[in-house]
């Protein structure tokens, strides 16, 4: 069954339309949601209350574009309220926030090290790129998100996070070269 | 993670041979495959979709063919009854009722008229008034140096709109 055709299932009042839609996209949701808001509990919070408000404008929603989009673009406008809320707490790339020092350690073997196996390296890599994503701005980070893990087209990044075409390649192209920088500082060439 | 075999270090170094060159296309394309290799989305915590739909409010369907086989026949009945009901009704109890029926309507179109007539009224009062606050407002903008000030200020306004657009908009870097 194709998302359209799951939301006018629950339109028709049967709850399994629904419960099937929040199967299919609660873990973007949620990813997009850490993503930004580096915080699990309040990422929790805010995939329910952003399925809650999908539920309850579900006759707005318009068949022709994505369910995906829609969602994403609900949790995204969630997540910025509650950024604008709490205030800007994002430290900049240069400035590791108390005890992130000590994950960014954990996280790195030294890659130049003769010992240092595929494994360990493919495992580190993984780890150190979260930890570089999460020193970014949260629209740089959402872009690195939208762009890379949920693999979405420019245009639908623009549509989603409601900024100009212009701007998504920007803060694309900024998100990469700072997460460039922080995996050249932690010894990866 | 991803599989052993989908690791390829050589890919991590273009890619950061790419931004460095600020080879914009290249690196988006390197550091899509670097990330669909090594960097998997976080799942939904285990719970989390049982506690969107405990909080879902509960909506019933208009007619549910798989509902329970009394519910269908509570349904069933009580169309029955409603189909049967004229059938059993005398001509003379279904005029009266008719002629009830066409009363009622009349004193409700008697009431909707006079109320939208009082509406109208109203209306006509705020409409008057209205009109005489604008005459007001464009004798005072037409008179003396005033339309000289409003040009000057609409000047003004545009060309810091125009400004602040200009030092706002982000730089596109890479398109």
């Amino acid at each position: 069954m194709t998302d359209a055709e799951l939301v006018e299932r629950t339109l028709a009042g049967f709850e399994d339309g629904f419960r099937t839609l929040v199967a299919r996209h609660q873990s973007s949701v949620y990813n997009l949601l850490v993503r930004m808001l580096r915080n699990p509990a309040l990422a929790e919070d805010l995939a329910q209350d952003t399925f809650l408000k999908a539920f309850s404008h579900l006759r707005s929603f318009d068949p022709r574009f994505k369910f995906s989009n829609w969602i994403l673009r609900i949790a995204h406008n969630a997540a910025i309220d509650t950024i604008r809320r709490r205030g800007p707490r994002e430290s900049s790339i240069d400035e590791p926030e108390p005890g992130e020092q000590r994950r960014i350690d954990e996280a790195l073997v030294d890659p130049r090290s003769d010992d240092a196996s595929k494994r360990m390296e493919q495992r580190d890599l993984a780890r150190v790129l979260d930890v570089a994503l999460e020193r970014l701005r949260p629209e740089y980070r959402q872009a690195v998100v939208l762009r890379y893990q949920e693999d979405l087209s420019y245009e639908e990044i623009a549509e989603i996070t409601g900024v100009p075409l212009g701007t998504v390649k920007s803060n694309l192209h900024r998100a990469r070269s700072e997460m460039a920088e922080f995996l050249k500082r932690h010894g990866f060439k | 993670m991803a599989d052993m075999s989908d690791w390829d270090a050589d890919e991590l170094t273009r890619w950061l041979a790419a931004e460095r060159d600020d080879a914009c296309d290249q690196a988006d394309a390197l550091f899509a495959r670097v990330a669909s290799s090594h960097w998997r989305p976080l799942e939904a915590p285990a719970g989390l979709e049982a506690r969107i739909m405990a909080a879902v409010p509960t909506r019933r369907p208009a007619f549910d063919l798989a509902a329970p086989w009394w519910v269908r026949l509570t349904v069933a009945s009580a169309l029955l009854v409603l189909g049967l009901a004229p059938a059993a009704i005398s001509p003379g109890l279904l005029l009266d009722l008719a002629s009830n029926f066409v009363t009622v309507l009349a004193r409700l179109t008697h009431g909707v008229v006079t109320s939208g007539s009082a509406v109208l009224g109203v209306f006509g009062v705020s409409w008057t008034l209205l009109t005489a606050v604008g005459r007001a407002a464009v004798v005072v903008t037409t008179t003396g140096a005033a339309p000289m000030l409003i040009v000057a200020n609409l000047l003004v306004a545009s060309a810091a709109f125009f400004g602040l657009t200009r030092l706002l908009a982000p730089r596109e870097e890479c398109s």
